[in-house]
């Protein structure tokens, strides 16, 4: 929306001329990358354990070549379901968390309501919440002797209980439901920064052409978000075969019955390997779920630029 | 200042929809708290309810008579939070800030550099014979700050998205025809602008730090001096399942009966967020207004 | 643009370079002379010379030793330390540092210390497993240049040399086992005194003898009792389940703890054979079906992570089941709150991997392993130092009462002690240590003998390595994590479930394991078995 890019307009400027201008903004960045290097990139070979078969006794280097045999147990029989139930639960994750965090920062940036510091920091308040904490907050809910629903809410409708943790097809709501809840307080206020960084003039003058609250929030508010909106789907793409263990292995209390829906790719390689504590294994799958991640995010990436220049990532 | 029918009814259905979302987080706080203060037995008879048959303060007894220090835990997580928070937003800034500066060379580049490190890491091993054997920093006060916390691309990413769509080039160009040096006008005229990402990222890097106890899980083994209090309340909870779970125990020890284990985990989730809940308001003040200083503008 | 990122990521890779593997400095054993001149002899040498070393640089070398307890590093661990090192300096020369770590996080600080070529001499193999400590590394073969032999020569006697071949893998012996039981009474039940008072039953007639604390009899008594409980508090529930019954209640042998391929019918030959199409597995099953069907399980069984023993406290249920074993009544009845009569079903029986569940190893990367080995034969034999490890410094965390029980010390407590960890079934060598107050003075008498006499089973010693199936053994755990618990709790019916996950472990691979298991035992079996 903004003027492009300044500099490629100017006449080039001699390489040192130019390096001397932006000295001072390469030292600006140089404390974060000293810290990269430190705490990402100089472990960063440690991957090379995905490819060995790891000895403590040869050390990282020393140990044994394994080729992809690490590899191997990603791909079993229920392969197709864990991947397809990761990856299925993250779009819905991505489509559900946006569209509710941007609804909540709308509303939150234009209420006048006393009450606005209230709502704001109350919705925060599911995220400072421990997982394990959760599956016992969702325990006291769908609990078949004692949960609210089956023994308060089903019983004054005169319903049967329902035996919630071995009945799979309520679990993908469920999930989704509690996933929302911890994270929307968190990622609205991401939008409710961007929203509030906005130029308020263009809403002055859609005031004063008489552009009703509904027309500044379609045609102003959201076009405007849509770089964060980008930017941080593509970020989201990138951990698309990832999934957040405690939501998965403790919120459903790791009920066998409910599996099926439940498995995701990080679930299994916990249940495979927490006697197992095979350092190469769990390294393959990270090194797996990064590679497609990767993968994905650079074509997701170069499709944005060849679309929106300015919103790609890189 | 007048106000359409429309703007009403948008007040209206905000107000409602937001108390709707707000109860909804608010409700499990309160049954965690009211858990919290009912007694063992009658949690493992009735389950969770906001109105106990039996009240009961045992598992809080029991967590500050369990011989660790949970004041001085609390210390240690205010000092690191604090100190985090600060070291880490500056970093942040001024790396988002460089990033975003159009026509730097390497621009892109460097952005994949941070970006990389979201999606590959060399894993927990290799991490950790890194910050043990290169930079020795086992049972130090760096391991609370340094790992995985002072900075995270995430957050440099969308710091950096921020100040490309709402600190304008021509600005900064005019700064620095002005006279002002680079840094000056960081500090001096991006910043000021970028007030709502700087509150923003501020709150997540305090709220990083006040819950991690990964830190200290892995890199805290010598002594109990050094715990934070979401590292005591992990442990705590962890070893209580173990303890009352395992099958092995040879010695009989009737103490063990007395652990309140279904009411101490969640006075230990009371322990962890009660704090933030004290103080989040009063520094939300200051959030707030971060926030909207920066909307004036324009 | 990737020119230079592949220079960058190359200048890292260097970087990387730092992390070369932690060589195996070898262990200072002049294995040779040491062999020629007798055990005693070399042992003593590695000590004077320790003992000179340190005079000249006027420090002792230190040995660490690791192992988990419930709280984490105790707050007088640095005077427990100091009480042993004082000690170990005149018998070995050498100081002694305690690693002690909590169980939530044990686990993984091994697997980072093991990686990492920190100083940790001594290890527990708790929760990390054995197996996987030996497939990953972790473990010092304890036997190579006769290290053992010349330097641990004490362990055989103090825990027999049966459970020391137990922990054999493959005929190396990589880890020592501790004195704790080593078997367990199946089948047993635990069930709250005062409601089999409530119904009436008399149990105090079935005792054999006067004083016993286990009642042997059959499952149909249980039932019996199970039905009159049921009937006569209609509120509470019977019977709480737990995982570990089914290895606890069955007397098969799970070869190397993974039921994918067992030893049926007390492992008393070598034929792997498929758990869960067996006999054992569907009568277990059908009969906590039975149990669930008439309403003696809650519906929450399946989700509850609350402990039975918890459960009986709170009196929401009446029975559960448990291993046997002496001083079983006064543990089980200190953990329920209330005094618990203990019934036993089965026999009693040690499984392959009894032993060796929680050895005690060297590091393979320690500096001297010969300092490693002569501390754990000091504290295998030397009751000093076992009271040292099990109840601390006398006088300050524990005293020693007129009837020779051990006790807290005046002011003292569980909770504010600065030394009392409550692991001792971990520590070496907890028979030779104090007696704790409320046990029979007794006790470790009547463990050994139920040890010895319990039926062994024949593939004792065999240690499965199933790095050559580690695909097929991670989705057959995910299948069976899904009807483990509906299946043994009595949830689905045993005729229908029990052939869907058969089939479902099929095929994920069932028989391949199964026969590479049975391949290992052969191999195993030609070679070590009756040696």
């Amino acid at each position: 929306m903004l003027s492009g890019s300044t500099a490629i307009q100017r006449p080039k400027k001699r390489g040192f001329q130019k390096f001397k201008k932006f000295l001072p903004i390469y030292l600006m960045a140089l404390p974060g990358f000293l810290y990269l290097f430190i705490n990402n990139y100089m472990p960063l070979p440690g991957l090379v354990l995905a490819f060995k078969s790891y000895s403590a006794r040869l050390g990282i280097w020393g140990s044994h070549w394994a080729g992809l045999e690490n590899f191997k147990y990603l791909f079993a029989s229920d392969a197709w379901l864990i991947t397809r139930n990761t990856i299925l639960y993250n779009i819905a994750f991505i489509i559900v968390n946006t569209v509710l965090s941007i609804f909540v920062a709308i509303i939150l940036s234009e209420l006048t309501s006393p009450l606005k510091k209230f709502y704001q920091s109350s919705i925060l308040l599911p995220f400072l919440i421990s997982s394990v904490i959760v599956s016992y907050l969702v325990f006291a809910f769908l609990s078949s002797d004692n949960g609210f629903i089956n023994n308060t809410i089903l019983k004054q409708l005169g319903i049967k209980g329902i035996s919630w943790y071995t009945s799979p097809k309520y679990w993908p709501f469920i999930l989704i439901f509690v996933n929302a809840w911890k994270s929307i307080g968190y990622s609205s206020i991401i939008y409710l920064a961007t929203i509030l960084g906005f130029d308020r003039s263009y809403y002055e003058a859609a005031t004063i052409d008489g552009a009703s609250k509904m027309q500044q929030i379609t045609r102003i508010t959201l076009p405007m978000l849509k770089s964060t909106v980008i930017m941080l789907t593509l970020m989201a793409v990138g951990r698309i075969f990832y999934s957040d263990f405690g939501l998965f292995y403790q919120v459903p209390q790791n009920s066998g019955a409910l599996l099926p829906v439940t498995n995701t790719i990080d679930t299994y390689v916990y249940r495979g390997l927490l006697e197992l504590g095979n350092i190469s294994m769990s390294a393959a799958a990270g090194c797996y779920q990064s590679i497609v991640g990767f993968v994905l995010v650079l074509l997701a990436n170069l499709a944005v630029r060849k679309i929106d220049k300015d919103s790609a990532l890189f | 200042m007048l106000k359409t029918k429309e703007e009403r009814a948008f007040q209206v259905f905000g107000n409602i929809v937001m108390m709707v979302f707000a109860l909804l987080a608010i409700i499990p706080i309160i049954l965690i708290i009211t858990s919290s203060l009912t007694d063992n037995d009658m949690l493992v008879k009735y389950g969770y309810t906001f109105f106990p048959k039996k009240w009961s303060v045992y598992a809080f007894t029991y967590v500050f008579q369990s011989g660790n220090n949970v004041l001085h835990c609390y210390l240690n997580s205010f000092f690191v939070t604090a100190v985090g928070t600060v070291i880490s937003l500056a970093i942040t800034t001024m790396l988002a800030y460089a990033l975003a500066r159009k026509g730097l060379p390497g621009r892109n580049v460097m952005t994949f550099l941070v970006f990389f490190t979201m999606l590959f890491n060399g894993g927990l091993v290799p991490t950790y014979i890194n910050y043990t054997t290169v930079f020795n920093i086992k049972n130090t006060y760096w391991a609370l700050l340094i790992p995985s916390l002072l900075m995270n691309a995430f957050n440099v990413l969308l710091m950096k998205s921020y100040f490309v769509t709402s600190v304008p080039d021509e600005i900064l160009e005019a700064a620095s025809i002005d006279g002002a040096s680079e840094f000056k006008t960081f500090y001096k005229v991006a910043l000021p602008l970028a007030q709502p990402i700087v509150a923003t990222i501020a709150l997540f890097n305090g709220i990083a730090y006040w819950n991690d106890w990964m830190n200290g899980y892995v890199y805290l083994t010598d002594s109990t001096d050094l715990y934070t209090i979401q590292n005591l309340l992990n442990r705590m909870i962890q070893n209580i399942q173990y303890l009352s779970n395992s099958t092995s125990l040879s010695n009989a020890n009737s103490g063990l009966a007395s652990i309140p284990s279904v009411s101490v985990r969640m006075s230990l989730a009371v322990l962890g967020i009660l704090p933030i809940i004290i103080i989040y308001p009063l520094i939300q003040n200051n959030f707030v207004k971060g926030i909207t200083l920066g909307g004036v503008k324009g | 643009m990737k020119k230079r990122i592949m220079a960058i990521l190359l200048s890292v890779m260097m970087v990387g370079a730092l992390f070369t593997g932690c060589k195996s400095s070898t262990a200072n054993t002049d294995s040779g002379s040491a062999a020629a001149s007798g055990s005693a002899n070399a042992a003593q040498k590695a000590i004077d010379d320790r003992i000179a070393n340190a005079k000249k640089t006027g420090k002792y070398q230190t040995v660490v030793m690791a192992f988990l307890n419930w709280t984490g590093s105790p707050k007088d661990l640095p005077k427990v330390n100091a009480a042993i090192s004082q000690y170990t300096e005149k018998k070995l020369g050498l100081d002694v540092k305690l690693q002690i770590l909590d169980a939530a996080t044990y686990k993984q600080q091994m697997t980072l210390m093991l990686s990492s070529g920190q100083q940790l001499d001594i290890f527990n193999g708790v929760m990390i497993g054995y197996a996987p400590s030996v497939n990953n590394g972790y473990c010092l073969d304890l036997e190579k240049d006769k290290l053992f032999q010349t330097y641990g020569a004490d362990i055989t006697n103090a825990v027999g040399k049966k459970f020391v071949d137990n922990c054999r893998v493959n005929g190396a012996l990589y880890g020592l086992p501790e004195n704790k039981d080593n078997a367990n009474g199946q089948d047993g039940f635990s069930i709250g005194k005062k409601y089999l008072d409530g119904i009436g039953f008399n149990y105090a007639s079935m005792y054999k003898n006067k004083g016993d604390e286990i009642i042997y009899t059959d499952i149909n008594t249980i039932n019996n009792i199970f039905s009159q409980l049921h009937s006569k508090y209609p509120d509470k529930y019977v019977f709480a389940p737990q995982i570990a019954t089914l290895v606890q209640a069955n007397d098969f042998d799970s070869l190397g703890g993974d039921n994918f391929g067992v030893l049926l019918n007390k492992a008393q030959d070598f034929k792997v054979a498929d758990l869960f199409a067996s006999d054992t597995y569907i009568n277990f099953c059908m009969r906590n079906y039975n149990w669930n069907k008439a309403g003696y399980i809650s519906k929450d069984a399946l989700t509850n992570d609350i402990a039975p023993t918890a459960q009986v406290k709170a009196g929401t249920a009446m029975a559960y089941a448990t291993a046997c074993k002496p001083g079983i009544k006064a543990q089980e009845s200190g953990l329920c709150g209330q005094d618990m009569i203990l019934f036993q079903t089965g026999i009693d029986f040690s499984p392959s991997n009894a032993a060796s569940a929680m050895p005690w190893c060297i590091n393979s990367n320690t500096k001297d392993a010969v300092a490693a080995m002569q501390f754990l034969n000091l504290a295998y034999s030397d009751p000093v130092v076992s009271n040292y490890l099990c109840w601390g410094i006398e006088g300050t965390h524990y005293v020693k009462t007129s009837d020779g029980h051990f006790d807290f010390a005046t002011g003292v407590n569980g909770q504010n002690s600065g030394y009392y960890n409550n692991v001792n079934w971990e520590m070496p060598n907890q028979f030779i240590a104090g007696i704790w107050t409320g046990n029979d003075l007794d006790i470790w008498t009547r463990m050994k003998k139920f040890n010895d006499s319990a039926v062994t089973s024949k593939a004792a010693g065999f240690v499965f390595d199933n790095s050559a199936v580690t695909t097929e053994y991670t989705a057959l755990t995910n299948v069976y994590n899904q009807y483990e618990k509906q299946l043994e709790f009595g949830f689905v019916n045993p005729a229908t479930g029990i052939p869907e996950m058969d089939a479902k472990l099929k095929t994920n691979g069932l028989d391949k394991y199964m026969t590479e298991k049975q391949n290992q035992l052969n191999k195993w079996s030609k070679t070590y078995a009756n040696k």
